[in-house]
């Protein structure tokens, strides 16, 4: 034992800040040597942010108050990592015409191309499949996923655990194993150009998430509440009115949004089951039959693909803009 | 208002000991009836059958002689408050208050405003009335239950552990603005308590009930003072009545500090009963040299060691040890186990006046007025000083 015996707490404080700062040094010299001007401002701030990460963290090390500077570092890098790309795409969709994006931070910004893709016609026939066809499956999901929920977390029916497995197995499950038999079930139909023929195997998306997250919505009401308003008297009619809709339908309708967002993303269904363009969604659409898209007034493929994408995720961002507290409760209760 | 019947209510459940166990229960009309005992006796779960929220396996329940088994709650027309307040969480306390009365046709919203704002002043909830629950502590969120189902003119009033969470200043108001308004208004209650002391000092009857079966039903004094088995005696109390091993011998019944005579009579039920039972109020045991002893003229005396003095101001409590023969100690433990609940110790506790100094390792002669002893049997529980029905 010296007199100077460094804590475990310390020791990894000192660590991550150590890691955080060696980080920020690599970043800083590879930028400084490397990169151009003006990426290079974008690297050296980056460097700045992890260095100070590091030298707050040795200030901090010996202190007790209540921080991890392994995960303060966790949440930069995963910062940098998701803005980065948003970036590069934002710079690839308004480039302007007939110029290539070589340099991460956009230069001559147009927005010509964000015009271009709203006025598409197969994008918006692929952005409108996509939705329809989210929109049907969610409309089918739900009621039953209400049911099955209440059945799983109210009734004390034999084996619903193991169902309720099977639910989360069907989550897991490969899509692109189960799409072979689907296209050949389609095709033998005659439906593998329609829209609606995609609707059945979107409820394999749609089906299994709306019954988690009901689960999880069900998991956090009050039903006792319920017994409350029942043993006040109250009809089938208004327990329906005055708990079941002021205590469920903000989360229901959360839910209802979320599935539908999860199931417009979905691109293995729509790439392996739609024969055509007409009934291909935006995802697919997007990736395989770029060609489709009328590009030659605009500056090429890829910005088109970009200003499509980033357009794509206006509706989930607004919606983890407007609920944020809500979406956490019900994609991770652990989080508090 | 409506009187109530049980009729050998039973919830039965898979495999084990019932929920419920043979409840019979008359409530009559206008009355109040405290069902008291530890927690899990089924309590909760007699209101939620009461209410219709649960089904019964057998038995009957009657208001008013008619009986309304297949009624669901909106027929049966109770108010019942929950143990856990179950308030909406999006109204405010006004409109939580106002409920379930705007539940039925025909109410006047202006009567029910008058009658919500006359509970919530009585209740001290009056100027909560614009707030949320999530805004109130848990006291006044009892509060606010308990009004919610007293603003309403229901047939009769179920109330689940309704004065739980008031602090014990306030508890006493509350209790009391709550059964002079039910007075008042001559309603039928009935409501729950784990508080001996609430149940005894409140209701116009009290049910002792453990395990789902309801040992004694009676008027407070009655079950207090006659207890018919060594449940209700051992429940019952604050210090809980003393319950030593007693082994008679001829006209002697011999306990571990002390031994007593037996009159005939006693003697006779006792029978053959090689062990028994006997329960010593601690409030019953006296000071030899006390006024309260000199009048005490058939008494059972012995001295004995202070183990332990607990000084309350009004009393104290003086804990006097004792041993045990192992053998009698496994049976004791036998019928603690059967019941599920403490029932027996090494010690009496006698409550005595504050006055006397007492300290750990005096001597002290103890007088209990002999009348004031009860002899049990061990393995049914019941009480033999008690004249046999």
């Amino acid at each position: 034992m010296t007199a100077f015996a460094v804590i475990p707490t310390v020791r990894s404080r000192l660590w991550a800040s150590g890691v955080s700062f060696a980080l920020g040094f690599g970043l800083a010299n590879y930028g400084v040597l490397m990169i151009a001007r003006p990426d290079q401002w974008l690297w050296l701030a980056a460097a700045v942010v992890l260095m100070l990460t590091g030298a707050i963290g040795i200030l901090f090390a010996d202190t007790g108050r209540a921080v991890s500077i392994w995960s303060l570092l966790g949440v930069e890098l995963f910062a940098i990592f998701t803005a980065v790309p948003l970036l590069w795409t934002f710079t690839v969709a308004t480039t302007r015409d007939g110029f290539t994006a070589r340099a991460l931070w956009p230069k001559d910004i147009s927005w010509s191309t964000f015009h271009d893709v709203l006025g598409s016609d197969p994008l918006r026939h692929a952005a409108l499949t996509s939705v329809m066809v989210s929109v049907i499956a969610t409309a089918i999901s739900l009621p039953l996923a209400l049911g099955a929920a209440y059945a799983l977390v109210r009734l004390k029916a034999r084996g619903r655990r193991i169902v309720y497995l099977f639910v989360l197995a069907a989550l897991l499950l490969p899509l692109v194993a189960l799409t072979g038999p689907l296209a050949d079930q389609l095709i033998a139909a005659g439906r593998d150009n329609s829209r609606l023929a995609l609707v059945p195997p979107e409820l394999i998306i749609t089906l299994p998430l709306s019954i988690w997250l009901c689960v999880t919505l069900f998991g956090t009401v009050s039903w006792s509440l319920r017994d409350a308003v029942r043993a006040d008297g109250a009809t089938v009619w208004q327990a329906f009115l005055r708990f079941a809709v002021p205590a469920l339908g903000p989360g229901v309708g959360l839910i209802a949004l979320l599935v539908i967002i999860v199931g417009c993303q979905d691109f293995v269904l729509g790439a392996a089951l739609s024969a055509g363009d007409a009934s291909r969604p935006l995802p697919a659409t997007l990736l395989l039959a770029t060609g489709e898209l009328d590009t030659s007034a605009s500056t090429g493929v890829s910005a088109t693909v970009a200003a499509t994408g980033l357009l794509w995720l206006v509706p989930p961002f607004l919606l983890l803009v407007v609920a944020p507290r809500k979406i956490s409760q019900l994609l991770g209760r652990s989080y508090r | 208002m409506t009187s109530i019947e049980l009729r050998n209510l039973t919830v039965a459940h898979r495999g084990d000991r019932p929920l419920l166990d043979d409840v019979s229960l008359t409530v009559p009309s206008g009355s109040t009836l405290a069902i008291t005992g530890p927690s899990g006796a089924g309590k909760s779960l007699l209101l939620r059958v009461l209410v219709g929220l649960e089904d019964q396996t057998s038995g009957e329940i009657l208001f008013d002689d008619a009986v309304v088994n297949a009624a669901g709650p909106r027929a049966r027309d109770l108010a019942m408050v929950f143990q856990d307040y179950e308030l909406h969480p999006q109204l405010d306390v006004f409109d939580n208050l106002a409920f379930s009365s705007t539940l039925r046709r025909g109410f006047d919203k202006a009567a029910l405003a008058d009658r919500v704002r006359e509970v919530a002043e009585f209740l001290a909830i009056a100027d909560l009335l614009e707030s949320r629950p999530s805004e109130l502590d848990d006291a006044q969120r009892q509060r606010v239950a308990l009004g919610r189902s007293l603003v309403r003119d229901a047939a009769a009033y179920l109330f689940d552990a309704p004065f739980s969470a008031q602090a014990t200043r306030v508890r006493t108001h509350v209790r009391s603005v709550t059964t002079q308004w039910q007075a008042e208004n001559d309603r039928t209650s009935i409501f729950t308590t784990s508080d001996v002391a609430e149940a005894l000092s409140l209701a116009d009857l009290v049910a002792v009930m453990h395990q789902g079966f309801v040992h004694q039903v009676g008027t407070p004094r009655e079950l207090y003072e006659s207890p018919k088995d060594m449940f209700v005696a051992g429940y019952l109390g604050s210090p809980p009545m003393n319950l030593v091993p007693a082994v008679p011998k001829g006209s002697q019944l011999v306990m571990p500090l002390a031994t007593m005579l037996l009159d005939d009579e006693l003697r006779d039920r006792i029978g053959d009963r090689d062990l028994v039972v006997a329960g010593i109020r601690p409030e019953d045991c006296h000071e030899a040299m006390s006024p309260a002893a000199a009048s005490i003229s058939d008494r059972v005396e012995f001295t004995t060691r202070i183990d332990d003095v607990e000084w309350r101001g009004s009393t104290q409590l003086a804990y006097l040890g004792y041993e045990i023969e192992p053998d009698v100690e496994e049976r004791l433990e036998e019928v603690e186990d059967l019941l599920d609940f403490d029932l027996f110790q090494s010690f009496l506790v006698a409550e005595l006046a504050a006055a006397s100094a007492l300290r750990p390792g005096m001597s002290i002669r103890v007088v209990v007025p002999r009348g004031k002893v009860h002899v049990f049997d061990p393995e049914t529980g019941e009480n033999l000083t008690l004249p046999s029905a």
